[in-house]
C-alpha cells in the first residue's frame, strides 16, 4: 500500500508561540529508507519541526503520523520508544566513561534498575556494539574516554548512540557544524551508510555538505514547505535564492 | 529623680535608725505611732524597712543595737547590715531582737506601704504599684485612691486610679457602686479585672442584675483581649518577617544574579554586627551617632569582604554552584574562628540608642520600640534596594544578567564584573542587616548560624531572583511562625515552618515567585 | 574483535571480577581483612603493659573511624557517582544510631539510676507513667536491626520520592536535605519528643548479654564494623561496576539525556539514595555503642557537611577515595583539636576551599599534580 511506504506524514501543521505562527499549515510526507536535507533561512521553522515530530512542542492543528501512529496520542518517551531518535547540535554523550561504555548504555536492553544490575553483556548485544562501533569508525578508541574524542568524533559517537538505539527516524540537527574539512566528509559518508537501513532527516546550513550527501532536499521558508527537490534543482530555484541562498 | 543631697540622706538614715530602735518596745500603740514616723520619711530605705517589718526580716543585734536583715535559708540566719548593706554571715537567733507585730500593726503596714509605693518613685513605678493594688483587692486602700485622685495631674496615673477604685468598688461597694464600677470596668484588658468580673459574673450570691452587668463587661473584654492578641500577634509576625527579610535580602541577590550559594552569608551578617559593636567601642558617649555610622561602615566593610570572596573563591568554581557551596562554607568555618580569635568567644554587647528602648503603649497593648524600629528599618532598606535594581543602570545590569545571561553579555554588558558588584552589593546590605539585628540579639561569632538556614528558607521559598518573591516570603514565614507559635510553641511552630517548606518546595520547587531565566542549576 | 579485547576502561559488566580494576580498593580490603584478626587479639588477649597492646580507647577509636568510612562510603555512591550532593545525610546516620539506642536504653532495664525496669531514666525523670507506643518492640536485638534499616530508608524513600519526583535538584535539594536534617535537629532536642531530648540516650549497660565496655565486646563491636565496611564496599563495588555505574555516571552528567536514552533517571535516583541512606543508618547503628552515647548534636547541619569533606578530599567516584578520606580526616581531626580546637576549624574550612578550588579529585589529584611536576623537572 501506498501509506505504507510512507513512514512519516505531516499534515497541515500549525504551531503558534504568542501569535507568531512558527509552523504555518506544513506537509511533508517521507519514505521509508530516505534520507532528506532540511534547509532554510533562520526562523523558517527547522527546529520547531524537529520539536512537534519527537514530542517536545505541542501542534495547535493538523496531524503527523509515524508508522501510522498520531503522534499526538503519545508523550515524548513513547515517541522515543516508537523509534524517532533525535541528535541535538550539541553532543550529549556521557564524557566521563568509554566510547564502548556509551555504546552500552543506549542499547536496547531493559532499562529497569534491576535488569541493569545483573546486566551481564551477553553475544547478541556484544555484535550490535561491534557492528556499530565499526560503522562510525571509532574501533580503535573503544576503550577511550570521551571526552577526549575531538568534536567531530563525539557527533559520531552520538549518532552511534541513536543508531544503536534502533531508531527508525532520525532526526539530525547541524550534524557538521565545527568540524574539520576530513570529518565532515567522513560524516557524510556516515549518513549515507546509515540511511541505507533507516529514514534520516538532516538538517544543515553547510550546502557543499548536503551536496556531497547527494539527497533530496527541502527547502522551509516562514513555517511551511517553499519547494523541495534535488540540491541541482534547487540551487537554481529563484524563489529559493530569493529568501536564502542569495542572501 | 531629684539629686540626691547626701547630707539630707544621712540625716533620714539617722532617724530612721532611731525610729527603728524605738520599735524595740513591749507598747503596741508606740509601735504604731513609730511606724507612722518611719512612713512621713519618703525614702526607699524607708518603704525597705517597712516592708522587712511585714516579711518578719527586720532584727536588732543586741550587743550593738545594730540593725539586721535577714534571709532565712534552710533554717539558718544569714544576715547583712542593714544600712551599710554588707554580709555579716551567718548569726544566731539568740542574739537577734525580732521587731514584732501583731494583725492591727500588719494592716497599718500593708496601708503605709501602698501608700509610699503609690506616691513616690517614677510613673512606671506608680503605675506597677496600683497594678498591685487591683490585684490585692485591698479595700482600704480606698481612701488613699481618692485622695491621690483629687490631687492627680498626669492622665496616665488618673486613669489606673480609675482602674483600680473601681476595681475595689466592684467588690466592695454597696449596690449601686457596684454596679456603676462593673459597666466602668467594661473592656478592660487587665487580666486581674477580668478575673474580678468573671468571679461576680459567676458569684450565685449576687443580685442578677449586677451578674448580668458583670457578665457584659467580661465579654466586652473578652473582645479585646482577642482584638489584642490578633494585633500583637501579627506585630510579632512583621517583627520576625522583618528581620528574616534583613537576612535573606542580601542572599537573594546573590543567588539571584550570581546564581551562588554563598554560605558565608551568614558571616557577613555578625560581620556587619561586630562593626557596629567596634564603632560603639569607638564613639562610646554617643550611642545614637555610633548606631547610625556604623551603617555605611558595615556596608562597606563588608561589601569589600564581599568582594575577596567573589574574586579569590567564587570566580574560581564558576558554573560550579555545589562546589562554590562547599567553599563558602569552610569560608564560613574560617570566618567564624577569625572573629572568635579576635574578639573572643563569648557575646558582645551593643548598646542600644534612647529612641530605640522603651515601650510604645496603643490601647492596652505594649509594643517594644526596638521592634518598631527595626520593622521600618527592613522595610527601608528593601526599598532602597528596589530603587537601586530598578532605576540605576548598575541596578539594570544585574537584572539583565538574573534573567538571560548570554543575551546581557551579547549586548556588551561586562557580566563578570556585574557578578562582582552584585556579591558586593548583597555582601553589603548583609553587613547592613547585621547592624540593624545587633539591637536584638546576641552578638557572638556564631550570630551567623542563627540566620543562615532562615535566609535560604526564605530565598527559596519566595523564589530566587524575585526579591518581590523574598518580600512576600519573609513576611509570610514570620506570620505564619507566629500564628502558631501560641498553640504549638516556639520550636513546634520552627519545625512546622520548616517541614512546610520542604513539602512546599516538592510541589512548587521554583518557590512563590519564580523567575523565567537562567537558574543557578540550569 | 573479540571480548578479551575489550579491557580497561570498558565494561562488560561480567561482574564477578568486579574487583579486578580495584587495586586500591583491593588492597583497602586486605588491610580490614587483616585488621579483623591481628587487632581484637592485640585488645584481649595481649597484656596491658606490652608494647604490643591495643587499648580499650584505642580500638574503639579505630570502630569509630570505620564507621565514619562506612558513612563516607554511601554518600560517595550519591554524590561521587550520581552526582546527588546530600548535605544532611546524618540525619540517617542519627536515626539508625538512635535506633539502637533505644535498644540499648531498654537493656538497661532495671539497673538505671531510678531502678524502673521499664522506663529509661529520663522518661522517670519526666514523671511518664508509661513507654510511649513508639519504644515498644525495641527490646529486641532484632526488631531494633530491623528499625536500623527500615526508618532511615523509609525517611530518605519518602523524601527523596517527593524531590526527585518534583525535579528538585542541585543546589536546591542540597539546600532541603540541610533544612531535613536541621529540624530533625531541632525536634530531636525536645526532652518531650521522647528521645531523651538535649542529653541524648547514654549510660548503657549491655548489649545481647554481654557489657558493652568489656574487652571482648569491643573486640566484637569492631570486628563487625570492620565486616559491615568489607561486605558495603563489595555491594557498592558490585553496583558500580555494572551497567547501573555507568547509568549514574550517566545522571551526574547528564541527566536529560539519559531520560532521552529511555532510563527513569527518577526512580534509580530514588533507589541509590534509599540504599546509601540504609547504609548510612548501619554505620550510625554500629557508631553508638563504641562511642557510649547518641544525642541530637548527631542531627547538627555542620557534622552533615563535614562528612562531605572526608569524601571531597578522599576523592569522589572511587569508592575507595570516601574510606580514605574519612580516615585520614579524622585522624587529622583528633590530632589537632588536641593541639588547639581552633586549629582545627581553620584547617577544616582551608581543606574545603583548596580541596574544592585546587584538588576536584581529592587526593588523587594530588597524586596526578606531583606527576606532573615530577615530569616538568625533567
Amino acid at each position: 500500500m501506498i501509506e505504507d511506504k510512507n513512514i512519516l506524514e505531516i499534515k497541515n501543521v500549525t504551531v503558534s508561540f504568542d501569535g507568531f505562527k512558527a509552523l504555518n499549515s506544513l506537509s511533508l510526507t517521507i519514505k521509508k529508507s530516505q534520507m532528506i536535507a532540511i534547509i532554510g533561512p533562520n526562523g523558517a521553522g527547522k527546529t520547531t519541526l524537529q520539536d512537534v515530530i519527537t514530542g517536545k512542542t505541542k501542534i495547535d492543528n493538523g496531524k503527523i503520523f509515524f508508522k501510522n501512529n498520531d503522534l499526538s496520542q503519545f508523550t515524548e518517551h513513547e515517541i522515543v520508544n516508537l523509534g524517532i531518535g533525535r541528535k541535538f547540535q550539541r553532543p550529549t554523550i556521557i564524557e566521563n566513561i568509554s566510547v564502548w561504555d556509551n555504546l552500552c548504555i543506549a542499547l536496547n536492553t531493559s532499562k529497569k534498575f534491576f535488569s541493569c544490575l545483573l546486566y551481564k553483556l551477553n553475544n547478541k548485544d556484544f555484535e550490535k556494539v561491534v557492528e556499530i562501533i565499526s560503522i562510525i569508525n571509532l574501533e580503535k578508541k573503544k576503550n577511550l574516554i570521551a571526552k577526549n574524542l575531538s568534536h567531530g568524533e563525539k557527533q559520531w559517537l552520538e549518532i552511534g548512540m541513536l543508531l544503536i538505539q534502533q531508531s527508525d527516524l532520525l532526526l539530525i540537527d547541524e550534524p557538521v557544524a565545527g568540524m574539520t574539512e576530513i570529518e565532515t566528509k567522513k560524516t557524510s559518508e556516515l549518513l549515507i551508510n546509515i540511511s541505507k537501513d533507516r529514514t534520516v532527516l538532516v538538517v544543515e546550513h553547510d550546502m557543499n555538505f548536503i551536496e556531497s550527501l547527494g539527497v533530496e532536499v527541502v527547502v522551509l521558508n516562514e513555517g511551511s514547505v517553499l519547494t523541495r527537490g534535488s540540491m541541482k534543482n534547487i540551487k537554481k530555484n529563484k524563489q529559493v535564492i530569493d529568501v536564502y541562498l542569495g542572501r | 529623680m531629684a539629686v540626691i543631697n547626701v547630707n539630707s540622706l544621712l540625716a533620714d538614715n539617722n532617724k530612721l535608725r532611731d525610729y527603728i530602735l524605738e520599735l524595740d518596745t513591749k507598747d503596741f500603740n508606740e509601735k504604731i505611732i513609730t511606724i507612722e514616723n518611719i512612713s512621713q520619711i519618703k525614702t526607699d530605705l524607708s518603704l525597705k524597712t517597712l516592708k522587712s517589718i511585714l516579711e518578719g526580716r527586720l532584727f536588732i543585734r543586741k550587743e550593738d543595737r545594730k540593725i539586721i536583715l535577714v534571709d532565712i535559708i534552710k533554717r539558718k540566719y544569714n544576715a547583712y547590715d542593714f544600712f551599710q548593706k554588707t554580709e555579716l554571715g551567718i548569726v544566731k537567733k539568740r542574739k537577734l531582737k525580732k521587731i514584732k507585730i501583731n494583725n492591727q500593726i500588719r494592716n497599718i503596714l500593708n496601708s503605709k506601704i501602698a501608700m509610699l509605693e503609690l506616691t513616690s518613685g517614677t510613673t512606671e513605678q506608680k503605675i506597677k504599684a496600683i497594678y498591685d493594688v487591683i490585684k490585692e483587692g485591698n479595700p482600704e486602700i480606698l481612701k488613699i485612691i481618692n485622695e491621690l485622685l483629687s490631687k492627680e495631674k498626669n492622665k496616665e496615673l488618673i486613669f489606673s486610679l480609675n482602674l483600680a477604685k473601681n476595681s475595689i468598688l466592684a467588690r466592695f461597694g454597696n449596690q449601686t457602686e457596684k454596679l456603676k464600677a462593673i459597666v466602668s470596668l467594661a473592656g478592660s484588658t487587665n487580666n486581674d479585672i477580668v478575673n474580678i468580673l468573671r468571679t461576680i459574673a459567676e458569684d450565685k450570691s449576687l443580685d442578677k442584675n449586677i451578674k448580668i452587668e458583670a457578665n457584659n463587661s467580661l465579654q466586652a473584654s473578652l473582645r479585646n483581649i482577642k482584638l489584642n492578641n490578633i494585633i500583637k500577634t501579627t506585630f510579632f509576625g512583621l517583627s520576625l518577617g522583618s528581620v528574616l527579610l534583613l537576612a535573606a535580602i542580601g542572599l537573594a541577590i546573590t543567588f539571584g544574579v550570581v546564581g551562588v550559594i554563598n554560605m558565608a552569608h551568614g558571616e557577613l551578617i555578625m560581620l556587619g554586627a561586630y562593626c557596629a559593636y567596634v564603632v560603639q567601642q569607638l564613639i562610646p558617649n554617643n550611642i545614637s551617632a555610633s548606631i547610625i555610622i556604623s551603617l555605611p561602615v558595615a556596608f562597606v566593610f563588608t561589601g569589600f569582604v564581599g568582594i575577596l570572596i567573589e574574586r579569590l573563591i567564587v570566580k574560581n568554581l564558576y558554573g560550579r554552584p555545589l562546589e562554590t557551596l562547599l567553599a563558602t562554607f569552610g569560608l564560613s568555618l574560617i570566618l567564624q574562628q577569625i572573629v572568635r580569635s579576635i574578639f573572643s568567644p563569648l557575646n558582645k554587647t551593643v548598646y542600644s540608642p534612647e529612641w530605640m528602648s522603651g515601650i510604645t503603649r496603643i490601647g492596652g497593648l505594649e509594643l517594644t520600640n526596638n521592634r518598631i524600629v527595626i520593622i521600618i528599618f527592613a522595610l527601608l532598606i528593601f526599598l532602597i534596594v528596589i530603587y537601586i535594581l530598578k532605576k540605576t543602570i548598575f541596578g539594570m545590569q544585574m537584572r539583565a544578567v538574573t534573567q538571560n545571561r548570554k543575551m546581557a553579555s551579547a549586548m556588551g554588558i561586562n557580566t563578570k564584573k556585574i557578578d562582582m558588584f552584585t556579591f558586593a552589593f548583597g555582601s553589603g546590605v548583609a553587613g547592613v542587616a547585621g547592624v540593624a539585628l545587633s539591637q536584638i540579639t546576641n552578638v557572638g561569632p556564631n550570630l551567623g548560624q542563627n540566620y543562615i538556614i532562615d535566609s535560604f528558607m526564605v530565598v527559596v521559598f519566595g523564589g530566587v531572583g524575585n526579591l518581590f518573591g523574598t518580600f512576600i516570603g519573609a513576611f509570610g514565614l514570620g506570620l505564619g511562625n507566629k500564628l502558631l507559635e501560641p498553640y504549638v510553641g516556639a520550636i513546634v511552630s520552627k519545625i512546622f515552618i520548616l517541614l512546610f517548606i520542604i513539602i512546599f518546595i516538592q510541589f512548587r520547587p521554583k518557590g512563590l515567585f519564580s523567575l523565567k531565566g537562567r537558574m543557578a542549576d540550569e | 574483535m573479540n571480548k578479551r579485547m575489550v579491557e580497561k576502561n570498558s565494561s562488560l559488566f561480567t561482574n564477578i571480577n568486579f574487583l579486578l580494576g580495584d587495586s586500591i580498593g583491593r588492597y583497602l580490603i586486605y588491610l580490614l581483612a587483616i585488621s579483623i584478626f591481628i587487632l581484637p587479639i592485640l585488645h584481649v588477649y595481649i597484656a596491658e603493659d606490652s608494647l604490643f597492646h591495643v587499648s580499650s580507647y584505642t580500638i574503639s577509636l579505630l570502630g569509630k573511624y570505620l564507621c565514619f568510612a562506612l558513612l563516607a562510603l554511601s554518600l560517595d555512591l550519591v554524590w561521587g557517582y550520581t552526582g546527588i550532593l546530600s548535605l544532611g545525610h546524618g540525619a540517617f546516620f542519627g536515626l539508625g544510631g538512635y535506633m539502637m539506642g533505644m535498644h540499648l536504653m531498654r537493656e538497661i532495664g532495671d539497673r538505671g539510676v531510678y531502678g524502673n525496669p521499664l522506663l529509661p531514666d529520663f522518661m522517670v525523670f519526666l514523671n511518664w507513667e508509661e513507654l510511649p507506643w513508639f519504644w515498644y518492640g525495641f527490646d529486641s536485638f532484632l526488631f531494633s536491626c530491623l528499625m536500623v534499616i527500615l526508618i532511615p530508608g523509609l525517611l530518605a524513600f519518602i523524601f527523596s520520592a517527593l524531590a526527585f519526583g518534583s525535579r528538585v535538584t542541585g543546589v536546591y535539594f542540597s539546600i532541603i536535605t540541610q533544612a531535613l536534617v536541621f529540624t530533625l535537629m531541632l525536634a530531636f532536642f525536645q526532652n518531650d519528643f521522647g528521645f531523651g531530648g538535649n542529653n541524648g540516650l547514654t549510660d548503657f549497660k549491655d548489649i545481647l548479654g554481654k557489657d558493652i565496655s568489656s574487652k571482648e565486646t569491643r573486640a566484637a563491636l569492631y570486628i563487625c564494623s570492620a565486616t559491615m565496611l568489607i561486605l558495603s564496599y563489595l555491594t557498592c563495588r558490585f553496583i558500580v561496576s555494572s551497567k547501573i555505574g555507568n547509568i549514574l555516571i550517566g545522571i551526574r552528567d547528564r541527566e536529560t539525556r539519559m531520560r532521552f536514552l529511555g532510563y527513569n533517571t527518577t526512580v534509580f535516583k530514588i533507589i541509590i539514595f534509599t540504599f546509601s541512606a540504609v547504609l548510612a543508618g548501619i554505620a550510625g547503628a554500629l557508631y553508638v555503642p563504641q562511642v557510649g552515647i547518641i544525642n541530637p548534636g548527631e542531627f547538627s547541619p555542620i557534622k552533615s557537611i563535614e562528612i562531605v569533606v572526608w569524601v571531597a578530599l578522599g576523592g569522589r567516584g572511587f569508592l575507595y577515595g570516601a574510606i580514605i578520606g574519612a580516615i585520614v580526616v579524622n585522624v587529622l581531626k583528633s590530632y589537632l583539636t588536641i593541639i588547639s580546637p581552633e586549629i582545627w576549624i581553620i584547617f577544616l574550612g582551608l581543606v574545603f576551599i583548596l580541596v574544592t578550588i585546587y584538588l576536584p579529585n581529592g587526593l588523587t589529584d594530588l597524586k596526578r599534580i606531583i606527576k606532573k611536576n615530577i615530569y616538568d623537572r625533567r
